[in-house]
């Protein structure tokens, strides 16, 4: 599903080059439960933009289902994220002054579903969540937890194939990062590819595969017990 | 997705109601100093009959022996006898020789109404049917009580209301000066805009208040040297009038309707043949040189927009840039600050175009609103140079559906070109940088 070959990024700062990822090689199959771990700064989140089409590479080869990505244009990147991908974020990043639903059916506006097979779509997220009866309420009415919830309803609002989260609990205490963990394994055992960066150690090993950013060099960390879905 | 736009859009503007506010306002108050300027000059320069305008021309006579102004321009009326000759012609459908007088109007029974001093338009039978004046009550008079010079009139309506309380007058009589004179028709409300067939500085005033034929002024020998302008390039033997009739001195305006170019051909041979017949006659001296000055060119040359109110346009015009500079900033702060939703859009899908499309419609809606609230400001504007210049024509200061069309779509456009830098910077970012901030 995934493949990256010597893929790296480095970014400039008028004549300074900061090499944010060395050049490594991964693949990712789908149904994979991947942790990628590592200190503050040591390039995490740039990979998972790069992996989630936020962001491109310097240089190497990165295919997503059998795509380079290099060749794709925006607009197609843009169909990319909002068919194949989901993104879950630190900060949840939902829009306050909407509403739980709104929220949830943001992405399946781009993809041009009718009301109805939109409606139908938030609900069964809303109800896998657990929200579905909160559905008008705001995010602020909600707790972090909650909040991380219906971000989760929104990136599997639209059947990905893949969730990239981005420290989905580093926000939350540890019996919410808990219930978050618990949904993003029920998501993967359905068959989504879930890609997760984390610093929690913990947390990390509850996934299949465990991937260690250093210095912005990649490498395998271990093989977890869990089979794959 | 434009009615989901839409939506997002006020929510988006409800969200940040101050710099909502401080957009509009920049919008609208330009909006509002434009469209107030450029309604009073674009009603000025708008075709006052446009059916026929193409058909008008003013005759122009070079009966000089001297060079008049530039060589290229001529005085805008001709001589009496000049006008005589003139409308012995039966090319042109209509002819007509235009003059002014002011005289003291009463009522012969009605003794309680206090008489008015009215200015008078001396004119000849075409008139009503060349300019298409609508009647109230009656008609024109004919060519033959033209030619006669009877003691007839038509009153405008207002004239009609202050004289005969409104009521169908034709028929009934009233005092011009010392004499009676017999009402033939009563205008319906006739007010062209621009007032073409008449002297230039009285373009944006009010008709006359009561039409008598050409000839029963020269008859009567009633003459007003305040309202015509009156070229004595050649002194007249005396004071009399009869010496003013026979003089080189130019106080008619004559217009003629061709209705072809082939008219148009026959009608300047005909006055070029006038011409050298008087050449012959010892008049004429200078050169054959006669015009006939399609109206849309005479409201030109005459420059009946002046040129104060094409600079005040364009002073409102430039103030408007300035407004929507000062607005363009604030769309750069706002789309700063939803930089973070931007990029969550794009992270979730929203492509470029999506974005743009977006924000275009929160930038339309700010837009509608500007142009709807600057129309309320032109509005006002345009009530207080009405109040101000009272002696001008009303429909000066009035916007017609164009205009307002015209304002709103201004507005919108106006704020979509100011505000598409901002949004097309905001959807090229990459969506990672933006994602931080919200």
């Amino acid at each position: 599903m995934l493949v990256m070959k010597s893929l790296a990024k480095a970014f400039y700062t008028d004549d300074i080059k900061t090499q944010a990822l060395h050049p490594f090689d991964l693949t990712i199959q789908q149904g994979e439960f991947v942790s990628i771990i590592g200190p503050s700064g040591s390039g995490k989140t740039t990979f998972l933009n790069i992996a989630g089409l936020l962001e491109t590479h310097s240089s190497g080869l990165y295919t997503l289902d059998g795509k380079d990505v290099a060749e794709l244009s925006d607009k197609q990147k843009s169909a990319y994220r909002n068919e194949k991908i989901g993104f879950v974020f630190q900060s949840f990043n939902l829009i306050p002054e909407l509403t739980l639903y709104d929220n949830v059916d943001m992405p399946l506006r781009y993809r041009r579903f009718n009301r109805e097979q939109r409606h139908q779509r938030i609900m069964q997220a809303l109800e896998q969540i657990g929200l579905a009866t909160r559905k008008d309420h705001y995010p602020t009415q909600l707790s972090g937890g909650q909040q991380q919830r219906v971000a989760i309803a929104r990136a599997i609002a639209g059947t990905p194939t893949v969730i990239f989260a981005d420290e989905p609990t580093g926000n939350l205490d540890s019996k919410m990062a808990q219930g978050i963990m618990s949904l993003l394994k029920d998501i993967n055992t359905s068959g989504t590819s879930v890609i997760m960066v984390t610093h929690d150690n913990t947390q990390a090993t509850q996934a299949n595969r465990v991937i260690q950013i250093k210095d912005g060099q990649l490498s395998e960390y271990s093989q977890s017990q869990q089979a794959i879905a | 997705m434009y009615p989901y736009y839409f939506k997002l859009a006020l929510i988006s503007l409800r969200k940040t109601p101050m710099l909502s506010l401080l957009m509009v306002m920049m919008i609208a108050i330009g909006i509002g100093a434009t469209m107030t300027t450029y309604t009073v000059s674009y009603m000025m320069s708008k075709d006052p009959i446009p059916n026929k305008s193409a058909h008008l021309f003013q005759v122009q006579l070079d009966s000089m022996d001297e060079i008049y102004g530039d060589g290229k321009t001529l005085p805008t009326m001709i001589s009496y006898q000049d006008a005589q000759a003139l409308l012995d012609s039966d090319v042109p459908k209509y002819q007509v020789a235009i003059a002014a007088i002011q005289q003291r109007v009463s009522h012969e029974a009605n003794r309680h109404l206090t008489p008015k001093s009215l200015k008078v338009r001396t004119t000849t039978s075409d008139f009503f049917s060349m300019f298409e004046t609508p009647f109230l009550y009656g008609s024109g008079w004919s060519k033959q009580d033209g030619k006669d010079a009877a003691q007839i009139a038509v009153l405008s309506k207002e004239t009609n209301s202050w004289l005969f309380n409104g009521e169908n007058s034709v028929g009934k009589t009233f005092k011009l000066g010392a004499d009676t004179y017999r009402v033939v028709g009563v205008l319906d409300s006739w007010d062209p805009l621009p007032k073409y067939y008449a002297l230039p500085h009285t373009a944006f005033t009010k008709p006359h208040d009561l039409f008598i034929p050409f000839n029963t002024q020269v008859k009567n020998e009633l003459f007003s040297q305040k309202l015509v302008s009156n070229y004595c390039w050649k002194k007249p033997d005396d004071e009399s009038f009869s010496s003013l009739l026979t003089s080189e001195c130019m106080w008619v305006i004559f217009w003629v309707e061709l209705p072809s170019k082939k008219i148009h051909q026959q009608y300047q041979s005909f006055i070029d043949n006038h011409a050298l017949v008087q050449q012959s006659l010892g008049r004429f001296q200078n050169r054959i040189y006669n015009k006939l000055v399609p109206l849309k060119q005479y409201l030109i040359d005459e420059e009946v927009v002046s040129d104060d109110s094409k600079m005040a346009v364009w002073l409102a015009a430039l103030f408007l840039v300035v407004c929507l500079l000062n607005c363009m900033s604030l769309m750069i702060a706002k789309f700063h600050a939803k930089a973070g939703e931007v990029g969550l859009r794009r992270a979730i899908g929203a492509s470029q175009q999506d974005i743009i499309k977006q924000f275009s419609i929160e930038l339309s809606v700010v837009g509608t609103v500007g142009g709807l609230l600057g129309l309320l400001f032109a509005k006002i504007g345009l009530i207080s140079a009405a109040n101000t210049y009272s002696y001008l024509h009303s429909d000066l200061m009035q916007m017609n559906a164009p205009l307002i069309i015209g304002t709103v779509v201004l507005a919108v456009i106006s704020s979509l070109t100011f505000g598409l830098y901002p949004i097309i910077r905001a959807s090229q970012m990459q969506p990672s940088s933006q994602l931080k901030s919200l």
